[in-house]
């Protein structure tokens, strides 16, 4: 049984939403479904414009009418929220379209996923390094010598596709700023660390070779 | 004993002030439980839900716009274009503040842009008519209106009734409903003011509504088919 049920005080102290306890579905419906309820809901509002000194003028009853009516036409549909996200994107806020910002949660979630990736293919490298440490050691010095390109971060709003390496970069090196030797590479994920210059990685800074080092046999 | 209109004139005067100021206009209500559980059926797809917001809210939106735009016959049409847009935009409303504050905005910058239009109307049309006729008008000036007498007759015998039924009202009743109505704030703050228990507080705001409603009532008949 629905709390209302003739009870127009709760059906009062809904209307301030004061209330204890929210309104349930059935008590909405109990409002909904009920022409009185409804006439009593409109009369409340009434006095209180009334006593405000709001505009009354607009008493026709046609006001709710033609508003429910333009909402029902074909095309007024309230879209789905990535719809309304996209429109928001798209025209910049105005009050009736959401905010997409960079805390949205996919972009949240692909930045837990970007950091992962990062560290297991960091780990990864760590691991086979000492089988690649004579090259490592060649290109530490080809790297000074090479020229660097500094990645501009990633504007975090608009991308969603995979990271790949920019146009003309072969390969990227990363060197430790402490000394420790610079390791290069060419696989995409590790790209994403070029683009997260908020997680550093330890010191670690990132370089992109616009061309592939030449190995020095005689490097000291 | 503090008058209606004097709350009201204080009232007022909160209001045009809170207007330009614009975006920090409405304070939050604390608990929107009903109205939130409503934009939530809104949100599920029942257009009815929404009506009762619209009934509950439109005046307010109405004299919000007419703060701006004063022409009555186009406040109205920007009152339900802002009601229009928020329903467009009702699940983007994730319930981070009161309904009314989303609202509130929405309403606003529909007259805003509103206004910004009409300028470039009459920047528009008075060039034209300058070169035409060696004259300026201004577009704003002289709109017509759809008030009816009936309407405004009506209206003024609303506003008539509601303060007359509210000098009949015993004390406590009268007091706990302008502190409701004009001061807007919330039971707990008028059980506090009043030194009396919430649940005291909402039957004395109801029992107020249901005296001024009976005199009301004679004169807002509508025929059942006729409302929404």
């Amino acid at each position: 049984m629905d709390r209302l049920n003739g009870n127009e005080e709760v059906l009062s102290a809904w209307f301030d939403d004061e209330y204890a306890e929210p309104a349930t579905d059935l008590d909405l419906e109990a409002i909904l479904r009920d022409p009185n309820t409804r006439s009593t809901w409109g009369t409340y509002a009434l006095i209180g414009a009334a006593l405000r000194g709001e505009p009354l003028a607009t008493l026709s009853d046609g006001f709710v009418a033609a508003v429910l009516q333009r909402i029902a036409e074909p095309g007024s549909e309230a879209p789905p929220q990535r719809e309304l996200a996209r429109l928001a994107d798209a025209a910049g806020g105005d009050g009736t379209t959401p905010v997409t910002a960079a805390n949205d949660a996919w972009w949240r979630w692909s930045a837990v996923a970007a950091t992962l990736v990062a560290v297991v293919v960091t780990g990864v490298l760590a691991l086979q390094s000492p089988r690649e440490a004579g090259v490592r050691v060649a290109e530490r010095e080809m790297a000074l010598r090479a020229e660097s390109v500094a990645f501009a971060p990633a504007a975090m709003g608009g991308q969603r596709r995979l990271p790949t390496l920019p146009m003309g970069v072969r390969s990227v090196v990363v060197a430790a700023d402490a000394g420790v030797q610079p390791v290069r590479f060419t696989s995409a994920p590790f790209y994403m660390l070029a683009h997260n210059p908020a997680q550093p990685m330890g010191g670690v800074t990132v370089r992109a070779l616009a061309t592939p080092p030449r190995v020095s046999t005689n490097a000291r | 004993m503090v008058s209606i209109r004097a709350r009201r004139a204080a009232y007022n005067a909160r209001m045009a002030a809170n207007t330009s100021k614009t975006d920090r206009g409405v304070q939050d209500t604390p608990r929107a439980l009903t109205d939130a559980a409503l934009v939530a059926r809104v949100q599920a797809g029942d257009q009815a839900a929404f009506g009762l917001l619209v009934e509950k809210y439109r005046r307010r939106v109405e004299r919000l716009i007419s703060r701006l735009v004063h022409d009555p016959a186009e406040v109205e049409d920007l009152a339900q274009e802002a009601f229009i847009k928020a329903y467009r935009a009702i699940n983007a409303f994730r319930g981070e503040s009161a309904f009314y504050t989303w609202l509130y905005r929405i309403a606003l910058n529909t007259a805003k842009n509103h206004l910004v239009s009409a300028k470039r109307e009459v920047t528009t049309a008075s060039t034209t008519q300058a070169n035409d006729e060696g004259e300026s008008f201004d577009l704003l000036d002289g709109q017509g209106t759809d008030e009816t007498p009936e309407r405004l007759l009506l209206s003024q015998e609303i506003a008539r009734t509601v303060e007359a039924a509210m000098a009949e009202l015993p004390e406590e009743l009268r007091t706990a409903i302008q502190l409701r109505e004009l001061e807007g704030l919330s039971y707990e703050a008028i059980a506090e003011a009043m030194g009396c228990p919430i649940g005291t507080v909402r039957s004395r705001i109801f029992r107020a509504r249901e005296a001024i409603a009976r005199r009301l009532r004679p004169l807002l008949e509508t025929p059942p088919d006729r409302r929404w």
